[in-house]
This record gives structure tokens, C-alpha cells and sequence, in this order.
């Protein structure tokens, strides 16, 4: 176990974004722990379980695609583990859909945790710094379908 | 107006550069390129004389790229800085994504690049590349000016 946490990082990073992109949302669902939370500028979500995290990846997914994207990229800034408990990651990265040569959405920072439940590392929580509005993940349309806290 | 972040200089010119590539308009890259200028791969190396040796070059890259399935190029800053002794020189790294979709469809590769101040604008002039030129052709191997590696330096 020599990979670093910024390799951990970009890992998942990588993994999860070749799952939103290819709609692979019940493989997506089983890549992170719940209850997490999902936050962009306007609001935080509580995602429960797998179900509630697919509407929302189904929603993110429309909408890149709608917006004429060819890639999701996802690079990370910085990773470390946390201190006193190293079955914890903290880190940041910036997030591009891009179509061709071009972003078609302003790149945006989040903020991500990811947990290791003794078997592999697990996504924990996401805080983006951006608005839904601009990204249509937690949309109020979807809100009021689930019974998220 | 010239903006005197560095890092915010090298990201621009990597942007344009890559959109008119994508685009290919090679006549627009090779206006943001000084000559003669330098690209060094792992297994090749040249100097172009000249922006129709560059844009041969450029299209046998583009080429590769959309023939491997590639939808997106994306080159990220990693760091730039003014040279210490010249001010209209930068000196920077970045890197290399060639993506489709939410995957990459070459393994990313990084580099070197020296920007030029000359004629009011930013030119690359300099770029060394940490992967094997065969992988991508980023020198065209049609030329005759195609050489066997050189240890790196900069002009």
C-alpha cells in the first residue's frame, strides 16, 4: 500500500467519471457510502442510499449531454489523508466537460471525501462551487420526487 | 494589455493553441508559434524552420488523435514562471489529455514548453514532450528532417 492519497484520489476521480459518462449507475451506486452529501452553492442534498444517487447522476448526465459534451475530465488538485484516521481522504479537484478543445461549462472546484471501509476506498461526501442551476444535478423537480433530508 | 501571471499566460496560449488545432486551423496555431522552433519527443526530435514544416506536423498529430477515437483535448498548466534573467521568456509544464467521453484514450503524458515574447504576443518556441513520439506522432515521421533523439536543451 504505497499509492498516495492524491493517486487514490485521482483513481476514483477517474473510475466514477468513466461511470457517469457511460450511465453505468448501478456500478456508480456501489462506489460510494451512505448517507453523503451532494452540495452545490444553492443547496446541500443528503443522498440515502443507491436509488436516490442514480436520479441524481441520470439528471447530471442529461444535462452534459444535452450541452453537447465529448469528455468529463476531472483532475486533482490536492488529496491527503486525514489526521488521526487514514481510512479517511480530504481532497479538491476541478471538473471540465469540454467539447472538443472547448469548455462548455465554466471549470469548477469540488471538494470531495472519500472513506476506505477496509476492502476499498468509498466516495463520502462532494461539495461543488458551483450552482445547481448551472449543472442541473439537484434539481428542485427531483427534490420534490425523493424524500431527501 | 499583457496579463503578468504566468501560469494564466501559458494556460491561455494552451487553450487557443489547443482549439485551433481541434478546429484545424494549423495557420492559426503556427501565428502562435516562433520560429525556428523545437519539438522534442522520447524517440524523436526536430526543428522546424518554418510554420509548413509545423503544420505538417500538426496535422499528422491531429490525424492520430481523431483516428484513435479521441473527442476532446484538454492540456492543463502545472507551472510557469518568468525566467529570472528574461522577462519575455516563460518557462512552464504542462499536461496532456486526450480523452472520449469520460476515459483517456492515451495514457497522459507531460511537458515542457518555453514561450517567447515577440511582436507583442506570447509564441511558443520550445516543446519537449515525456512520451514516444510513435504513440502519437507528434512529429510527423514523413520528414525527411525526422531525426533520432538529441539529449533535450533549449535553444
Amino acid at each position: 500500500m504505497t499509492a498516495s492519497a492524491k493517486d487514490i484520489y485521482q483513481a476514483f476521480l477517474d473510475e466514477t467519471s468513466r461511470l457517469v459518462w457511460n450511465a453505468e449507475f448501478d456500478t456508480l451506486t456501489r462506489t460510494m457510502t451512505y448517507p453523503h452529501v451532494i452540495a452545490t452553492k444553492e443547496r446541500d442534498v443528503t443522498v440515502e442510499d443507491g436509488p436516490a444517487l442514480t436520479v441524481l447522476a441520470t439528471a447530471f448526465r442529461a444535462n452534459i449531454g444535452t450541452l453537447g459534451a465529448t469528455a468529463y475530465h476531472r483532475i486533482c488538485r490536492s488529496a491527503s489523508f486525514r489526521v488521526g484516521d487514514a481510512n479517511w481522504i480530504d481532497g479538491t479537484h476541478e471538473t471540465y466537460v469540454l467539447r472538443g478543445a472547448t469548455t462548455i461549462l465554466e471549470p469548477f472546484t469540488g471538494v470531495m471525501s472519500l472513506r476506505h471501509d477496509g476492502t476499498r476506498w468509498l466516495g463520502a461526501g462532494i461539495r461543488s462551487d458551483v450552482r445547481n442551476a448551472d449543472i442541473c444535478m439537484n434539481a428542485p423537480e427531483i427534490l420534490t420526487t425523493r424524500s431527501f433530508t | 494589455m499583457t496579463d503578468q501571471d504566468p501560469v494564466q499566460i501559458y494556460q491561455t496560449h494552451l487553450d487557443t493553441v489547443s482549439c485551433l488545432l481541434w478546429e484545424g486551423d494549423f495557420d492559426g496555431v503556427c501565428a502562435l508559434m516562433a520560429f525556428p522552433g523545437r519539438i522534442e519527443t522520447v524517440d524523436a526530435t526536430t526543428t522546424l524552420h518554418s510554420p509548413q514544416e509545423l503544420t505538417t506536423s500538426l496535422q499528422s498529430f491531429r490525424d492520430s488523435l481523431l483516428r484513435q477515437g479521441t473527442q476532446a483535448y484538454h492540456r492543463i498548466c502545472q507551472s510557469a514562471a518568468f525566467d529570472p534573467e528574461d522577462g519575455d521568456l516563460i518557462t512552464g509544464a504542462h499536461r496532456t489529455f486526450a480523452l472520449r467521453g469520460g476515459t483517456y484514450v492515451l495514457t497522459p503524458w507531460d511537458s515542457d514548453m518555453h514561450l517567447i515574447r515577440k511582436d507583442g504576443g506570447w509564441r511558443g518556441v520550445w516543446l519537449r514532450v515525456a512520451t514516444r513520439n510513435v504513440h502519437a506522432n507528434i512529429i510527423s515521421t514523413q520528414h525527411p528532417w525526422h531525426q533520432p533523439p538529441e539529449i533535450g536543451t533549449a535553444p
